[in-house]
């Protein structure tokens, strides 16, 4: 069940200057957050901005012992929200509602796990890598951006015995060109008979061509999709995500609640 | 604290309302809201038949507001009978269901099911949404076909209707008048308002739709002008809505003349704030000392009719206000009170009449318990012990800021 925190900011990393991870004291949500869900944050109390903002958690903060303390967000500075969040001072509070939506679904071996970053997409591998590493899931990430300096957390993840495959837009790190030419080579080499689930998250672009090349070699493919929201808690109808229907139509559904990870084979990224 | 309100023939817990489309369908919010601790629950606007709705994005945020063309996305009224209803009342919700329809027809036949239904308390016609091209604001924007409207339904229901007015419209309040005269138990205002928000970069509209629908906070004051205007056309109550956000706002809208009140896109920021708008209406009673709602608000000019929230009091230059501190069995008091109410029926504008037991309250009781009555015009001592009927017409007259004001716009 959802709850609503005045987190106070534990921290604020800056990445570079657009990017930061901001870690806040909510161990109520942290606690019962799985990876792919995700939280509502209002930057600052008024009406300027006036809606909170979604934001997937990004890594469970735990204690020596394992209790979970906090958790982080990672952003990009875009908007006005993101700004706040950009500039945020260790202990300010901030309002967080959440844990919110319908994580991943996790797999356990000999199943790999490919997670497909773009971007801030980024944001909910870090707990879902945490996960399947603590399940012995092998486990690789594609991760693409524009240049080597927006491409975080590496060690990170390697530390989890990840692998990492990296492409960036200009080639000044891993394969130029977007992520989605090494998974499609990848897929294309794997036997048929070795199980994998592939996790996406990023712009639209790059989810639908993942979800599109999951589909060619008949792999399942959940992506966790970006929508404008109002609420998060299914009240407004904003957030929806055309789906394929029983009946041969569509049904848009609610990101938040049915959301915001979907099957890939499922959305008509057309519509 | 009692903070129950009357609607016609319902009477409400309180004058709190989950505004329609800002709710999905209750149940949404039925694990983390005490549905039954709500006045009541407003549904999505529902038809006969499901909607998919606009394409996204459908919401952008503007200044201290919020744009929305949802374009009326629903499942139909049956499924919602079928599906949602059993929960909302098990889960004790007061269910309120918002109806919208393209033809007159198709109104007629979804308040009909309704009514076959359990558990549904009141219907709200939604004549009003400015994001779908057929229905709803083709009658909204017409007298007659609000009139029209509101006859068809309420000759096929039992259930109290409240048409939801929109407020694109120059003159709200007749629209109100032609709701009355049709029938309607109440009314809701206001719907949103028709407006436009454009990415400069991309030269696009932000939302899928060009056209959307303004709420929040940005159009608040508008609203309780609004509220206002019908409340001083209409007997009817008044389901007043529109930007708020907290107690405050939600009591001025009441003082403006609504008898209850419905909360949209801040519940959106703040699930949790219905206990903090009850508490802050209770904080708000304690303080002005009008805890327990005795005393009765009249308006001469609109016969007698007894506004219902009647511990709220509009107290600015658009309405008199006069008070009467008095106490049971007081001889004095009773005389004051019948020259007040004969002077008040002569009186040229809208005027309340207030009396205050002082009995009841220590405080009251130290201040004027040697001078009873005490009558006060808008907050100013203005006689003790006796007052005669010339005398307070001039008092009246000659008040500061004696003219009332127009009502019309200002300089
Ligand atoms: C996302 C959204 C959806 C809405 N859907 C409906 C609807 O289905 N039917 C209706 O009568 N009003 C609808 N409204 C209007 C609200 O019920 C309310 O009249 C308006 O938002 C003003 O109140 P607020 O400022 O508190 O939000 C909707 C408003 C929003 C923001």
């Amino acid at each position: 069940m959802p709850i609503d925190v005045a987190a106070s900011v534990i921290a604020n990393r800056s990445l570079s200057s657009d990017y930061n991870v901001l870690a806040l004291a909510a161990p109520a949500i942290a606690a019962e957050a799985a990876p792919g869900q995700f939280v509502m944050v209002k930057a600052r109390t008024g009406f300027d901005p006036l809606l909170r903002r979604p934001f997937s958690v990004f890594e469970i903060l735990r204690d020596t012992r394992g209790t979970a303390t906090g958790l982080t967000l990672l952003s990009k500075r875009i908007g006005m929200s993101t700004s706040l969040l950009y500039d945020a001072r260790e202990g300010q509070r901030i309002d967080c509602l959440g844990p919110l939506g319908r994580p991943f679904t996790l797999v356990n071996p000999p199943a790999e796990a490919w997670m497909v970053a773009g971007g801030v997409g980024l944001a909910p591998f870090a707990s879902l890598a945490q996960a399947l590493h603590a399940r012995g899931v092998k486990s690789t990430l594609f991760y693409g951006a524009r240049r080597a300096a927006e491409l975080f957390y590496l060690d990170f993840f390697a530390t989890l015995d990840i692998e990492l495959v990296l492409t960036t837009e200009d080639g000044s790190k891993g394969e130029r060109g977007r992520i989605v030419a090494p998974l499609d080579r990848r897929l294309a080499s794997r036997p048929a008979s070795s199980p994998v689930m592939l996790y996406a998250c990023g712009p639209d672009g790059m989810l639908a061509a993942a979800a599109r090349t999951a589909m060619k070699y008949g792999r399942p493919c959940q992506v966790s999709v970006e929508r404008i929201m109002g609420c998060g808690l299914g009240g407004c109808y904003s957030c929806v995500v055309p789906m394929r229907h029983e009946d041969g139509g569509f049904h848009h559904v609610r990101s938040c609640i049915a959301g915001p990870v979907l099957a890939g084979d499922q959305i008509l990224w057309d519509r | 604290m009692d903070l129950s309100v009357r609607i016609g023939s319902l009477t409400l817990k309180n004058p709190l309302i989950a505004a329609s489309g800002c709710f999905g369908y209750g149940v949404e919010y039925a694990d983390i809201v005490d549905l039954s601790t709500l006045g009541a629950v407003v549904s999505k606007g529902l038809f006969l038949e499901a909607r998919e709705g606009h394409a996204a994005p459908r919401i952008v945020e503007t200044p201290a507001g919020l744009l929305n063309a949802i374009g009326l996305q629903g499942i139909g009224v049956r499924r919602f009978v079928d599906e949602k209803l059993p929960e909302l009342r098990a889960r004790g919700a007061v269910v309120i269901v918002n109806v919208c329809g393209t033809t007159l027809d198709e109104y007629v036949e979804v308040s009909r099911i309704l009514s076959g239904a359990e558990g549904v308390a009141a219907i709200e016609l939604n004549i009003s949404c400015p994001n779908i091209k057929e229905g709803g604001i083709q009658f909204g924007c017409s007298l007659n076909g609000t009139f029209d409207l509101v006859c068809a339904v309420r000759k096929v229901t039992a259930l109290p209707v409240f048409p939801k007015l929109t407020p694109n419209v120059t003159d709200v309040a007749s629209f109100a008048r032609a709701a009355e005269d049709a029938g309607a138990d109440a009314v809701s205002l206001v719907n949103t308002f028709l407006a436009m928000a454009i990415d400069v970069e991309t030269r696009r509209p932000k939302i899928s739709n060009v056209f959307g629908g303004l709420s929040g906070p940005a159009i608040r004051p508008i609203a309780v002008r609004m509220v206002h205007e019908c409340r001083q056309t209409v007997k009817i109550p008044i389901l007043g809505m529109g930007g708020i956000a907290d107690a405050r706002d939600a009591l001025e809208f009441m003082i403006a003349g609504a008898d209850a009140v419905q909360v949209g896109t801040a519940s959106f920021v703040d699930p949790f704030i219905w206990s903090k708008l009850t508490d802050g209406i209770r904080d708000y009673m304690r303080r002005h000392k009008k805890s327990e709602p005795k005393s009765e608000v009249r308006s001469p000019q609109t016969s007698d009719f007894p506004l219902q929230t009647s511990y709220f009091r509009f107290a600015c230059e658009l309405m008199i206000v006069l008070t009467i501190y008095s106490r049971p069995g007081c001889h004095l008091c009773d005389e004051m009170k019948a020259i007040v109410e004969r002077v008040a029926r002569s009186a040229p504008g809208p005027l309340a009449i207030e009396e205050i037991d002082i009995s009841t309250d220590r405080d009251l009781e130290v201040r004027y318990g040697a001078e009873i009555p005490v009558l006060f015009v808008d907050g100013r001592k203005a006689a003790k012990y006796r007052v005669g009927e010339e005398e307070l017409t001039r008092i009246l007259r000659d008040r500061p800021n004696g003219s009332r004001g127009s009502g019309r716009l200002g300089g």
